[in-house]
């Protein structure tokens, strides 16, 4: 393609554009549309298995220890659960203040949830992070924490001491069912949105077929001139499928800026009020979705330009 | 050279628009084609710009230009070769189809640019063209400024353009008044004698034909009936309507 036949196909799709303003509108609108549930189907997805990943689910429970536990007395704990080899894998014990960073590095897009702490506050509990052997002996296992007990010298008042027998774990929390739930609407969210995707990009694509076909049929007598001049197909068709890449690629933009903005409303919101969800920060999947939504417009824009002029040209024959 | 040998155009609906032609136009030939309404002169023109194809027969054309000389068989034309041939006809219409948006200029241009000419090409061939066809001076103007002769007159330039060895004109003097009718004609015998192009005028103006005395092609009901040199052959329908008595 030579210097003029670029610059008159990039001109002359620019007032295809604009002289089909609205179908061109409709078309671009529609695409954003499509993109829009690609991208909020995506958003979710990795997000339910962001918190799925998260959370350790299914062969994970978590065993809150009491606030006023020694050093020394978790140590105790600890080895009382790992004497349950038959339940149990692994332990780890996770304090106060390592429950207190993990969460500031999963939340780090999110500082202002943070900025209320004072300083040395720390709401977050010590837990052992006990992975279990069998799902089917999880009752058994959360049965057992709960008998753990370890002995506490008690000084009273009058200075006698006198030895009680504690249960250090207080809570255990199992995510076996949030889970299963957030399994079942990932895989509803997805099947649900694959096929609204798929008919809207169908839709799409029928609206820029014949968004270029109106274009296409303004232009037949420059076109049949074009023709008798010795203008080749490639020459003839270039400018619309310019037009279709214009719309492909102004759909991609607005429905990157769109996404964008939703995204970060309802993670806001998200995380303000269901903080029992982690939120993936925007920036960690922006270039991926930006790249995909330029690659959807220019395939669309592209495929339904030129399903459009070579079925015109071809009648044309 | 344009040949046609046995050429039959039969279209879907059944009509025989032209039944076993025979036709030989030498390079450098000057020929009217000439008949009534639906005698086949469009689609020999449509065959000619390899718009329709034959249904048995064969049409060559073989076109020479400064650069070489090529051949082309229009049967066997493939669809990718069909712009490259369509180079090296220049086509004049009744309505002149010149683009309304563009200029004088742009209109003559537009024609080199699609086929990949220079800037400085393009600048220097339009200025020659427009001196060529008597409109240098109105090169910036837009076609609806200019009278239906004067816009046939771009679009002979146009046709011109590609430096074309053959001219098609389809009834060029359809849309313009009769004192430009002479105007047009001049020109394209002008280009004829002196650029030796062939040109093949499809027509029915009795009058222009038998002034120029040029060669004369009469087709009816799909058959060419009379072929000479001078002036134009009145066939029995045309005697009638202009009332001649037998």
């Amino acid at each position: 393609m030579n210097n003029f036949s670029f610059s008159y196909s990039v001109t002359q799709s620019l007032k295809g554009l604009w002289r089909n303003r609205v179908m061109s509108l409709a078309s671009i609108l529609v695409l954003v549309s499509c993109m829009l549930v690609l991208g909020t189907f995506y958003a979710l997805n990795l997000n339910i298995n962001y918190n799925l990943d998260d959370l350790t689910l299914l062969n994970e429970v978590a065993a809150f220890v009491d606030e006023d536990c020694t050093g020394e007395e978790i140590e105790q704990v600890r080895q009382q659960i790992v004497a349950m080899d038959d339940l149990v894998n692994d332990v780890e014990y996770i304090s106060k203040e390592m429950a207190l960073e993990a969460e500031k590095e999963k939340f780090k897009d999110y500082p202002a949830l943070f900025a209320t702490l004072q300083d040395g506050a720390n709401p977050y509990r010590a837990s052992f992070m006990i992975t279990y052997k069998d799902a089917s002996l999880i009752e058994d296992l959360e049965y057992k924490l709960g008998q753990i007990s370890i002995e506490r010298t008690v000084v009273a008042e009058d200075g006698t001491e006198s030895v009680t027998l504690v249960y250090p774990v207080d809570k255990v929390t199992s995510y076996t069912e949030i889970a299963e739930t957030l399994e079942n609407l990932r895989d509803g969210v997805r099947n649900v949105l694959l096929g609204f995707m798929a008919i809207l990009f169908v839709v799409s694509m029928f609206i820029i077929v014949n968004t270029i076909r109106i274009a296409v049929f303004t232009r037949q007598k420059e076109i049949a001139v074009m023709r008798y001049v010795g203008a080749t197909n490639g020459y003839i068709i270039t400018p619309f499928v310019f037009e279709g890449i214009f719309m492909g690629l102004i759909a991609g933009i607005l429905a990157f800026l769109v996404e964008w903005l939703i995204y970060d409303r309802a993670a806001a919101i998200i995380t303000s009020q269901y903080r029992i969800f982690s939120v993936v920060g925007f920036g960690s999947f922006a270039l991926l979705l930006a790249f995909s939504f330029l690659l959807i417009g220019l395939f669309a824009g592209v495929s339904g330009s030129m399903i459009s002029i070579a079925r015109y040209l071809k009648e044309k024959e | 050279m344009i040949e046609f040998k046995n050429v039959t155009k039969k279209y879907q609906n059944g009509t025989v628009a032209l039944d076993n032609v025979n036709l030989k136009i030498n390079d450098g030939e000057f020929v009217f084609i000439v008949g009534e309404s639906g005698a086949g002169k469009s689609t020999l023109t449509k065959l000619l710009l390899r718009e329709e194809t034959v249904t048995s027969g064969q049409i060559t054309v073989t076109a020479k230009t400064n650069e070489k000389t090529e051949y082309f068989d229009l049967g066997n034309l493939s669809a990718s070769k069909i712009p490259y041939y369509r180079r090296k006809l220049g086509v004049v219409f009744q309505d002149f189809r010149l683009f309304p948006d563009k200029t004088v200029y742009e209109n003559i241009a537009f024609v080199l640019r699609v086929v990949g000419k220079s800037p400085r090409t393009v600048k220097r061939n339009v200025q020659t063209l427009l001196k060529r066809v008597n409109l240098a001076d109105k090169a910036s103007c837009y076609p609806d400024e200019l009278s239906g002769g004067e816009q046939q007159r771009v679009a002979l330039a146009r046709a011109l353009a590609n430096d074309s060895s053959i001219i098609i004109a389809d009834e060029p003097t359809g849309n313009i008044d009769p004192v430009m009718s002479y105007d047009i004609m001049n020109l394209l015998i002008y280009i004829q004698q002196k650029f030796g192009k062939t040109v093949i005028v499809v027509t029915h103006e009795k009058e222009l034909v038998d002034y120029f005395k040029q060669r004369v092609v009469t087709i009816k009901r799909g058959k060419i009936v009379d072929d000479r040199v001078g002036t134009m052959f009145e066939t029995s329908e045309q005697e009638e309507a202009s009332g001649k008595i037998i």
